[in-house]
């Protein structure tokens, strides 16, 4: 027996009314006006608590109708089939994603996230488990049920005995959890809590049953509930890789700011093909407004790095909604040429007029120019079209903020480590003595390059010949244990053998590896007629082992031309004819600066970053370095540490020098400035804040749910209502209790009229006597 | 002379007093009442009655000089006054009970009602014999008063002051019969309508006023059936019209004592009567006005005869 409403039970206390009715005597009904009292006296009733109930079987007839009318409108049925188990019950394992990037920043949204965050924790029950992490550029936990249920177990109370929603971890967790200056993943964010769900799946399949300590009913993770202010730019494309469980649906909750829209100044970076001379004296700012923005004028002004505004730099610009605008503005104090290594300044571009104040402000340091040495092994040239260094110092190497220096190097001068440390790349030519090259040896292993180029014809130093095959082979003889022919020994089958080419017409290259970082340049076939490029002499490398050396280019008559091979982490490419005019017509042609700014490109790569982010990783160097961070707090670093850039500003970065002024051998990685003044910034992303659709989350596989499984496990309860009402509409005993009613009221009623009439007969016989 | 007492067989010719009640106009029901009546009363009230002159007297300073007969000033050169008969008409005056409780009624119509017809009817038969009228109404004290006359239209003024709705609250006899005792200094004949339901000790010393004052007073006791025979059937909270008081009542044992109670109040007002000489006229609302009218002239014919009872 169940009741649909069970509340109307309480009208039963109804019966109340006919006891104390049965208790209390009548009180005169009727008041009868009169001309005069002169001749009554008064006679009031008699009030007195009878302990012994009047007419008890018209009492109890009148409780049986009361609390029959109560029992009807309960609306009793029996149910037939009584569903096995409370759904609402089950324990519910969740996990809670909190956006903690820099556009939760903005006023108001940290706000509500916090209330979304506490509102999901209270309304757990006591038996859900959930877990907590901050999403930003990825999963970082915060509260885990690992660490609530080793809480229980320390406190020695079961699952059962404590609620979420009173846990003061949960919700100190939520409380010291504050946004970061971080662009958001929402894509790999999700990836994660992928992983985290296979993970959990797998741990409660091997878990369940042999762990003793498990004492409540553990369930799969069915609910991940996110809460964002989902940013159309939060990089969702991120998660295509991805495969969202089926039976896992994700809650977004969304934190709207205060003000819609968003407006940002992005100070474009210096194109190295499109840099000129202004470069140094105005910037290129992008202006865009977003289109929930309200404002169009917006203003820019340049302060200093201690934020006091620099006179004279604001202009204003109309931007409307959802369009962007590129001006050019001024810096505020000449720039220092690139080639200064003493200068170090910042200032910040200040955007004024936007409702969203949190990521107005960019901030902007001048790039320190460092000069790149390049080495170079030959003879002081007595005939400039003859010489390799002729043609090889008149390469524009230079970029941007690397000034590429060429240093000559004689064949009788000898190479120390500074020498070996400072210059990034080595071109050598054939007059390379041994000795210099195995002071190379080191660098090579540490990761360098060399181009070695045989460049001197035999028949020119035909006296020579032997000798000088000789020193190549020597040298290649201490750099690789692969055979390789001694002009001594007759060569031997299978040894690399060098000789000069036979052929008394020139050699056209061929045979191209055009996606090789060399030759990529040239893979359009607009520019890869290298039919132009004549070679009058080369030499000629036999039985070359071509699973160990990589041939990118040969000659028409086979030999290879172009090879490479790894020296440990270096890399030394030997080039089998050299570029002067005696060799070759290739320093003459179009295609030579190409292919020896692809070899540099290979020994220096341009690895640095004209702009750094918040999340960047930067490494000073070697040595030991101290950091100022934009909030001011110093700490130092030692040998290569990363350095995890956590905020927008302005990074001090002072290298402590030893006193030898040499630093350890090898280290060729980041610039290695004494000082440095970075300028970190707020990712890209993070400007790009109008709302995204949340069908977009559909559009990738994944099941999403607009209300929690608290509300829905409300809605479960509204429709197990609603069957119960289904049950009771088919059954409706009501009718019959209510029939009952009218019959118990029919009989009271007949009962009372008698009871009247008698009582109104006795004072009639009463006169008549 | 036929009194309504002496001829109960009659009664069946007279005038029905429900239909009479029912009609609205009271000039023309108390002109019913008296012409139904005066039938077989009096042969001819308009003959027999004239102003006669008395005798003269020599004028004294202090006279009123509209009293000197100028003619036989003429004939004689002295100042004599013409002295008349005085007034050979009775005056009458009306007084009526406007209290609340003169509006009790356990069926039509209310002792009000009644006690208005019978002093409209009153006034015309007086009226009609010549005699000067006046009318008095009050509750606590006199609300209207309008002196004796006859004179034309007197007979609507009476009518007019009659209809003025009741306003009375509570009944004091007391204080209105001193005050009409200071007014009417002429001897009249005062006719008191009331229910009469107060304690009768303090009438005694008004009534002695008027009666010092010679005039002839009667009092017409008008009651409602329901007050002479109290017979409640059930316990019944009883309310006072006047001053609300409540009394609850069991009618198995109000009814004796309403009964002795009434009885001894009816005595002890006869007691007061009595020794001066102050007939008192009950009857019930319900009862034919002609026959009241009847007991009333019943009365004045014999008036030593003592309170008469309905």
């Amino acid at each position: 027996m169940s009741l649909l409403t069970p509340l109307y039970a309480l009208a039963a206390l109804g019966i109340l009314a006919p006891i104390i009715f049965h208790l209390v005597r009548k009180h005169p009904k009727d008041i009868q006006e009169f001309s005069s009292v002169l001749f009554l006296d008064s006679n009031p009733p008699k009030f007195s608590n009878r302990s012994n109930l009047d007419n008890i079987w018209l009492l109890l007839l009148r409780i049986a109708a009361f609390f029959l009318l109560a029992f009807a409108f309960t609306r009793p049925f029996w149910k037939n089939q009584i569903e096995s188990g409370d759904p609402v019950s089950l324990p519910a394992e969740r996990i809670l994603l909190i956006d903690t990037s820099a556009s939760m920043q903005r006023e108001g949204v940290w706000e509500q996230a916090v209330v979304h965050a506490k509102k999901v924790i209270a309304d757990s029950k006591p038996v859900d488990r959930i877990s907590i992490y901050s999403v930003d550029e990825s999963l970082t936990a915060v509260f885990n049920a690992g660490q609530f249920k080793a809480v229980q177990l320390k406190n020695g109370q079961s699952a059962e005995q404590t609620s979420v929603s009173s846990n003061p971890l949960a919700l100190a967790a939520i409380d010291n959890l504050k946004p970061t200056w971080l662009h958001s993943d929402l894509g790999k964010a999700l990836t994660q809590a992928t992983e985290l769900i296979e993970q959990h799946k797998s741990d409660h399949s091997n878990s369940t049953g042999s762990d003793g300590i498990e004492s409540t009913p553990r369930s799969e993770i069915n609910e991940v509930i996110l809460i964002s202010d989902f940013p159309r730019d939060g990089t969702l494309e991120n998660f295509q890789s991805g495969s969202w469980p089926e039976n896992v649906s994700l809650v977004p909750l969304r934190c709207k700011p205060r003000q819609e829209g968003n407006a940002y100044a992005n100070i474009l970076p210096i194109d190295e093909t499109s840099a000129n001379d202004a470069s140094d004296q105005e910037v290129r700012v992008m202006l865009a407004n977003s289109q929930l923005s309200k404002t169009d004028r917006l203003s820019i002004r340049w302060l200093d790095a201690d934020g006091k505004t620099e006179p004279d730099t604001t202009s204003e610009h109309i931007v409307p909604p959802g369009q962007q605008q590129i001006v050019r503005i001024p810096i505020p104090i000449p720039r220092s040429p690139l080639n200064s290594k003493s200068f170090s300044n910042g200032w910040i571009l200040e955007l004024v007029g936007d409702s969203q104040p949190f990521d107005n402000r960019r901030f902007y340091s001048p790039e320190v120019a460092t000069d790149i040495q390049v080495g170079f092994i030959d003879r002081v040239p007595q005939n400039a079209e003859s010489s390799l260094w002729f043609f090889a110092k008149r390469v524009p190497l230079s970029r941007t903020f690397e000034t590429v220096q060429w240093k000559l190097f004689e064949p009788t001068n000898t190479l120390d480590s500074s020498d070996t440390k400072s210059i990034r790349w080595w071109v050598a030519s054939a007059a390379m003595t041994q000795f210099q090259a195995s002071t190379l040896t080191p660098y090579l292993q540490a990761g360098g390059h060399l181009l070695w180029v045989w460049d001197n014809p035999v028949e020119s130093v035909a006296s020579q010949v032997p000798e000088h095959h000789a020193v190549k082979h020597q040298i290649l003889q201490s750099w690789f244990s692969d055979p390789i022919n001694s002009s001594v020994d007759p060569p031997k089958t299978g040894e690399m053998e060098i000789s000069e080419a036979s052929s008394k017409s020139f050699a056209l290259l061929e045979n191209i590896q055009l996606n090789h970082p060399v030759f990529s340049s040239f893979a359009d076939p607009k520019f890869n007629d290298f039919s132009k490029v004549r070679f009058w002499h080369h030499r000629v490398i036999s039985n070359l082992n071509t699973s160990s050396w990589n041939v990118i280019a040969r000659f028409d008559d086979g030999s290879p031309a172009l090879v490479e091979r790894g020296i440990g982490t270096g890399k030394l490419t030997i080039l089998t004819s050299g570029w002067q005019t005696n060799d070759s017509q290739l320093a003459l042609s179009s295609k030579f600066v190409p292919i020896l700014a692809g070899l540099f490109e290979q020994a220096y790569p341009t690895t640095r970053p004209t702009e750094r982010f918040v999340g960047d990783t930067f490494i000073p160097g070697e040595g030991e370095y101290g950091l100022t961070s934009p909030s001011g707090k110093e700490r130092r670093f030692e040998n290569n540490a990363p350095l995890q850039l956590s905020e927008p500003g302005f990074y001090n970065i002072d290298k402590k020098i030893d006193d030898q002024g040499k630093s350890s051998e090898g280290a060729l990685n980041n610039a290695a400035v004494p000082k440095q003044f970075l300028a970190v910034n707020m990712a890209k992303s993070e400007h790009r804040i109008d709302p995204l659709d949340l069908e977009e989350f559909s559009r990738f596989g994944i099941r999403l749910e607009t209300s929690t499984s608290r509300e829905k496990d409300l809605a479960r309860l509204a429709n197990a209502k609603r069957q119960s009402e289904e049950i009771e509409s088919k059954q409706q005993y009501w009718w019959w209790i209510i029939l009952c009613v009218l019959v118990l009221t029919s009989i009271e009623t007949l009962w009372g009229i008698q009871r009247v009439f008698f009582s109104n007969r006795i004072p009639a016989n009463d006169a008549l006597a | 002379m036929n009194t309504p007492s002496d001829a109960p067989s009659t009664r069946s010719q007279w005038i029905d007093l429900k239909t009479l009640m029912s009609v609205r106009n009271l000039h023309w029901r108390a002109q019913k009442v008296v012409d139904g009546f005066q039938s077989g009363l009096h042969r001819s009230p308009k003959h027999g009655f004239s102003v006669e002159f008395s005798e003269y007297r020599p004028y004294s300073t202090g006279d009123d000089p509209k009293t000197i007969d100028w003619k036989l000033y003429a004939r004689s050169d002295r100042y004599y006054q013409k002295r008349f008969e005085d007034e050979t008409n009775r005056r009458c005056y009306l007084v009526i009970d406007q209290s609340k409780s003169m509006q009790f009624h356990s069926c039509e119509p209310t002792k009000l009602e009644y006690a208005r017809t019978l002093a409209a009817t009153i006034a015309l038969f007086l009226l009609q014999q010549r005699d000067a009228v006046g009318a008095v109404t009050f509750s606590q004290s006199i609300h209207d008063w309008l002196p004796s006359r006859f004179r034309t239209g007197q007979f609507q003024r009476i009518l007019s002051m009659l209809e003025h709705p009741c306003s009375g609250s509570s009944t004091d006899l007391v204080a209105p019969l001193q005050q009409v005792a200071n007014l009417v200094r002429h001897r009249s004949l005062i006719v008191i309508l009331s229910d009469f339901l107060v304690d009768p000790a303090p009438l005694q010393t008004p009534l002695a006023f008027l009666r010092a004052r010679r005039h002839e007073v009667v009092l017409l006791r008008v009651l409602d059936p329901e007050e002479k025979n109290f017979q409640p059937s059930k316990p019944v909270l009883i309310r006072e019209i006047e001053s609300e008081q409540e009394r609850f009542i069991d009618p198995a044992s109000v009814q004796a004592t309403y009964r002795n109670r009434f009885e001894a109040h009816r005595k002890a007002l006869g007691s007061i009567l009595a020794p001066l000489g102050i007939p008192l006229v009950e009857f019930l609302s319900t009862d034919p006005m002609e026959q009241v009218l009847g007991k009333f002239l019943s009365h004045r014919e014999h008036p030593r005869s003592g309170a008469l009872a309905p």
